[in-house]
């Protein structure tokens, strides 16, 4: 399989040596990622990018690192709230709850 | 392979699924749920009224102001739109009426049709080929690092960093999009942006992102 890709990958840059770029340039690949991952692609312009990625070597990794990057933000610990602004909301919720038999 | 593996980022929960029982715990005064719920929410609060307030004081009031609000509203909260929608419609309001808002809205478009770097969010001297057009220096393989590389709490500190320099529509709509899973028409509405320039600031953060974290493991 991988020697399958690079013989595409190589037919592919051939194409574009001659000035054929039936499936895009890696420089529209990367532009077209995030409406690739929106699914906001027209049927035809989804299909010429995911021919672009079966066949280059390098926008793959560009794609997976996108992801990578979103979940890395994702292990990004918020600050806590600041425990004053806490403590007078806790106090708030409370004052609006107070009811006789509360317990806590 | 790199490009076999699945899309791991995309897992999203429904907007306002578990709210039934989120909603009786607050209305019966359940202070746990009513902290989660502060927890939870407070940070995307606070870069979204940073879009709207001049100084970070000024968005922290902001915030406060809409908790204060959601406290008193909740009673009479029907559950029309998600929880959520409606605290953050609340804030939203809370710093319109600060009077800066359409400015900003107007700054936010602007931010999205912004062309300074000529529309492309990797500089185009990397794709000199040949042929041009295609890399000629490709993404380094930071993403083949191990995990426990990649999790330590510097290249997270990178990552932080990276999200806070970014212009602020952009923070936004990645805090909103990618950190809170919001869907799109959600961001939309919350920020008074387009389909389109929604997508634009979304693609533009993300590409910052992963430009700095490469930028730091080029330089190690």
């Amino acid at each position: 399989m991988g020697a399958e890709r690079r013989l595409r990958g190589m037919l592919m840059k051939a194409l574009a040596l001659v000035g054929l770029h039936p499936w895009l340039t890696c420089r529209q690949c990367v532009e077209s990622v995030t409406e690739l991952l929106e699914d906001e692609l027209s049927p035809r312009a989804r299909g010429r990018v995911l021919a672009h990625l079966e066949r280059c070597p390098d926008c793959p990794r560009y794609l997976h690192q996108i992801e990578v990057t979103i979940a890395l933000a994702r292990a990004i610990n918020p600050g806590p709230v600041s425990p004053d602004a806490r403590a007078a909301l806790l106090d708030a919720f409370r004052d609006r709850h107070r009811s006789p038999d509360e317990e806590t | 392979m790199a490009d076999d593996e699945p899309i791991a980022a995309q897992g999203d929960t429904p907007p306002g699924s578990g709210d039934v029982s989120l909603l009786d715990a607050l209305r019966r005064g359940d202070e746990r749920a009513f902290e989660s719920l502060i927890d939870e929410h407070t940070p995307a609060m606070l870069r979204l009224a940073l879009l709207y307030a001049p100084t970070r004081a000024i968005a922290e009031e902001v915030v406060q102001e809409t908790w204060l609000g959601v406290v008193r509203g909740l009673g009479s909260f029907e559950g029309r739109s998600s929880l959520r929608t409606w605290i953050f419609r609340i804030l939203v309001n809370r710093a319109k009426s600060s009077g800066l808002a359409e400015r900003r809205n107007v700054q936010l478009s602007t931010e999205a049709e912004d062309d300074a770097d000529g529309g492309f969010v990797v500089d185009p001297a990397r794709f000199d080929g040949p042929p041009r057009g295609y890399w000629s220096s490709p993404p380094n393989q930071w993403d083949e690092l191990p995990e426990d590389w990649l999790l330590a709490s510097e290249t997270l500190a990178v990552v932080e960093r990276a999200v806070e320099a970014l212009p602020s529509g952009q923070q936004a709509v990645f805090e909103l999009r990618d950190l809170r899973h919001w869907t799109s028409a959600e961001v939309c509405e919350a920020l008074g942006l387009t389909e389109t320039n929604q997508r634009v600031l979304l693609h533009r953060a993300r590409a910052r992102v992963r430009n700095a974290i490469e930028e730091y493991f080029d330089g190690r």
